[in-house]
């Protein structure tokens, strides 16, 4: 399990719609964090490295997404499916 | 355990979204935000340490994150002035470098065309012998990615050891056009100002030069100021449509080379219009002419014939060479005749791998000093570069074949007799003919060694030539037939420069060594060994003392200063000789802290002068000229020449050129009339071929290729084809091609209307798949000044296969 957070910078004509914020919560692997400006925090949590890589680009090319810039990478190894375990059991 | 990992995930999560959060919030408050606060992740068991992002010459500082020997994180390093905790794509990959599965991890020797595995020692025994049996055929050819101590090494190894001052780096191939534009104008390398400019800057114009995927970072620096509504524009002049195109306010595409005859018709407009700043010139600059096609410094002229000579590139004449109309060359003019506006201009290959790289160089100095558009903040020329020590190790420490430290020349008998004293060597030491340009080295490996001057042996250390050189049929391939000549290569994974290689030694990289960085703004960066580097390998730093001290050993004259001692004697503190050739006792001692140190003698000679070391662990970098203040206080300096910022200029002189050329204290404004290209298209060869980078991947790919997310998004190369000229052509995307120059050809898939696009008759290859070469098609024609070869314009023919 990869997990990176990132930050979006909107397009600035489109700063003020908050759907990009209702489209990246929906997605299982994206925890959306608070807005600031143009500027929106979110968590990746991918598979593998060429997921990780694959959403970047998604993300990317979402409609009012400016760039995406890396605020953090890490690339230990998190097994998923334990990881889902414990979080079933909780 | 589960229970650990749940725990380990949150608190990953955890630190990540803080991390993120910061930045947002720090970011959308102001580009120029100051840079605080550690803030790194809290994460267990990690332990975090800075270092300069690996890739560009941008020189983001992250923050690395090592759990059990091993690179396990990367962040934005928030206390960095350069990135203010933000990183592009490539950075994101950058700990991954280090982990592709065929690292190189014992030296190897081709025994009968087979490379066999065998000893660091008797690597280094073969080394010395092989210098031994013909020191003047011996070369070393280098790198703008090594570290500044290591550069260091190298260049004392051969100016002062070998003497035959043959060391050259592939920096030659990337910036040397800069340098020499520098030179000539301001009678000192390197730019006066920096990144900063970006967020002072009215107008940004890029020079050929692809911003948004070559340095993502700056080109956020000036995107977030234009999401914020602030007043600014960007103008892209370029060849092709890219990435950066899509957001420039406006697009300037241009003809190949014709950004000469643009910027003398602005200068030409500045003056018939009487724009120009009267004041700056009269004050400040000097005006030089051509008196050759190879003259750095040109000759003295009046303002009155500089006019004379800029007067027929009028926007007329200019519009049909261009291919700009008379109003974009129009506005031009106007643009850079306002004074209420500050314009950054910046460039990078575009004007660097030119056939007139200096010329284009001193022409884009010269309207920025004609209209006085110079030395405030957010507006002035700038170069920037595209390896992490460009600056630092090529041009600092000058790995040029004719240069010494310290911005210093082996042909200048004062030059070379203050290097002599500084290592202790006897008089008349330095070599005071300059060694072979990259050009010319490899085409004297590349030559029988009967031939007079050939050269016979090559040390390679961190680059990879049999990629990056052009026109590599002549330049490279030669060598496999050619039995008497042996070439080294250290390097962290197989290339295609190893494949020829005879000696092959591993080499440790990035956060696996010591090191020091010199990026495009004069910041010198240092960082900490933070992991064991695999197998056997070792530092290139150290590979070059342990041969160094062979030859010592053996009794090598070169290796000796004139007290006897071996050239590269350091003490410590206590006296005691540091044993800097012995591996085992490498780390025993910081030898990059010695050799820096050493180094920075030489820095204040020009006034270069670098942060000690032990400022340098401190900070994110520091910009050179570095000074104590009357506090004991070591201070950068964001603006060289520039009263108020740089300590050197005197004060009441405002701007003080103090290396000017004429000794005036004077920059020089350069005439230098349009020539154009060496090849062009033509009948038989109807296209141009424009050769570069892409996002994905730095350089030749060496890295970013091991990288699998990276090599899965960009897996090869591809040829960029016009959407008309492919219709013509009956070319769909996908489709083979075969291209052809008068020097090679290459099959490669077509791209139409792909991530950019080119004109009608242009065609676009990147470099950075070693399994098509587009180095094989290329021109070796290079600057005569700078010896920085055209990758950019050759003429090719295009035609589908099957």
């Amino acid at each position: 399990m990869k997990i990176s957070s990132m930050v979006i910078t909107l397009d600035g004509n489109v700063a003020e719609i908050s759907s990009i914020e209702e489209i990246l919560a929906e997605i299982s692997c994206i925890e959306v964090g608070q807005r600031h400006g143009c500027k929106i925090p979110i968590v990746l949590e991918a598979e593998n490295e060429s997921n990780s890589r694959d959403w970047f680009h998604r993300i990317s090319q979402f409609p009012g997404v400016f760039k995406v810039e890396v605020a953090f990478v890490s690339f230990e190894d998190l097994n998923p499916v334990e990881c889902q375990e414990v979080e079933s059991q909780e | 355990m589960k229970n650990q990992q749940a725990d380990r995930r949150f608190f990953l999560k955890t630190a990540a979204m803080a991390a993120a959060t910061a930045l947002a919030a720090g970011v959308a408050r102001s580009a120029s935000t100051t840079p605080g606060g550690d803030a790194l992740p809290v994460l267990q068991d990690v332990e975090w340490n800075k270092a300069p992002c690996r890739f560009c010459g941008t020189g983001c500082h992250v923050q690395v994150g090592v759990k059990d020997g091993k690179v396990v994180a990367v962040t934005g390093d928030r206390k960095a002035d350069v990135n203010k905790g933000l990183l592009c794509v490539k950075g994101y990959h950058v700990g991954m470098i280090l982990y592709g599965e065929d690292r190189l991890t014992q030296p190897q020797l081709r025994v009968n065309g087979k490379l066999e595995p065998i000893s660091w020692d008797k690597a280094i025994q073969i080394i010395s012998e092989r210098i031994q049996k013909s020191p003047e055929k011996f070369a070393i050819y280098g790198s703008g990615q090594w570290t500044i101590p290591e550069g260091y090494v190298a260049n004392k190894f051969i100016k002062a050891g070998i003497t035959n001052n043959m060391i050259d780096p592939n920096a030659r191939l990337c910036m040397a056009s800069a340098v020499t534009g520098y030179i000539g104008t301001y009678g000192v390398d390197e730019p006066y100002n920096g990144f900063s400019d970006l967020d002072h800057a009215d107008c940004v114009i890029l020079w050929g030069n692809n911003l948004s995927e070559m340095h993502p970072i700056l080109f956020s620096r000036y995107m977030d100021r234009k999401i914020r509504g602030e007043k600014i524009s960007l103008v892209d002049m370029t060849t092709r449509w890219t990435r950066t195109s899509q957001m420039a306010d406006h697009v300037l595409m241009m003809q190949p080379q014709s950004d000469m005859a643009i910027a003398n018709c602005i200068a030409n407009q500045l003056i018939a219009n009487k724009t120009y700043s009267r004041e700056f010139v009269e004050k400040y600059c000097n005006f030089r002419g051509p008196d050759g096609p190879a003259s750095l410094k040109g000759v003295p002229i009046s303002f009155d014939e500089y006019q004379a000579l800029v007067a027929e590139y009028t926007p007329e004449k200019v519009s049909k060479v261009s291919g700009l109309s008379v109003e974009e060359l129009t506005w031009l003019g106007k643009l850079f005749g306002n004074p209420d506006i500050k314009i950054t201009s910046l460039w990078c290959m575009g004007m660097n791998q030119h056939t007139q790289g200096t010329a284009i160089n001193n022409l884009v100095h010269a309207i920025h000093l004609l209209s006085g558009h110079w030395g405030k903040p957010g507006d002035g020329p700038q170069s920037l570069t595209g390896q992490p020590s460009a600056c630092g190790t090529v041009r600092e420490v000058g790995t040029l074949a004719h240069a010494l430290p310290g911005g210093l020349l082996v042909a200048n008998p004062e030059h070379a007799a203050k290097v002599e004293e500084l290592w202790g060597l006897p008089q008349g030491r330095i070599n005071p003919k300059p060694g072979y340009h990259t050009v010319q080295m490899w085409e004297k490996f590349c030559s029988p060694s009967e031939e007079k001057d050939s050269i016979d042996t090559i040390w390679v250390q961190v680059t990879n030539p049999g990629q990056t050189l052009p026109n590599l049929h002549k330049l490279f391939d030669p060598k496999e037939k050619l039995k008497n000549k042996f070439l080294i290569v250290s390097d962290v994974y197989p290339t295609a420069t190893t494949k020829l290689a005879d000696l092959i030694l591993p080499s440790a990289m990035w956060v696996e060594k010591n090191g020091v960085f010199g990026n495009s703004e004069r910041r010198t960066q240092q960082w900490f060994k933070m992991v064991q580097p695999p197998g056997e390998a070792r530092d290139d730093c150290w590979q070059t003392l342990a041969v160094a001290h062979q030859l010592f050993l053996d009794g090598f004259a070169g290796m000796k200063k004139k007290d006897g001692s071996f050239l590269f004697h350091f003490e410590d503190k206590n006296g005691k000789t540091v044993p800097v050739w012995d591996w085992e006792k490498y780390y025993d001692y910081n030898v990059d802290e010695f050799l820096f140190e050493e180094y920075r003698q030489f820095t204040t000679i020009k006034h270069k002068n670098v942060a000690p070391y032990q400022e340098l662990v401190k900070a994110r970098g520091m910009r050179w000229p570095v000074t104590q203040d009357k506090n004991g206080v070591w201070r950068d300096t964001a603006y060289r020449f520039v009263e108020g910022f740089d300590p050197f200029v005197e004060q009441g002189k405002k701007f003080q050129f103090y290396h000017s050329t004429t000794g005036d204290d004077r920059a020089m404004i350069f005439f230098r009339p349009y020539v154009p290209p060496p090849e062009m298209p033509d009948d038989e060869y109807p296209f141009w071929l424009d050769t570069g980078r892409v996002l994905e991947h730095w350089h030749s790919g060496t890295m970013t290729m091991r990288v699998p997310p990276l090599r899965k998004a960009m897996p090869s190369a591809y040829v960029e084809v016009n959407n008309e000229d492919a219709r013509k052509l009956g070319i769909r995307t996908g489709d083979k091609v075969k291209l052809e120059t008068r020097r090679g050809e290459l099959q490669l898939n077509a791209w139409i209307d792909g991530r950019a696009s080119c004109p009608p008759g242009h065609l676009f290859v990147p470099f950075f798949d070693e399994n098509l070469l587009i180095n094989q098609l290329t021109l070796e024609a290079h600057c005569p000044i700078s010896k920085q070869p055209d990758y950019k314009k050759c003429a090719v023919r295009i035609s589908k296969v099957g």
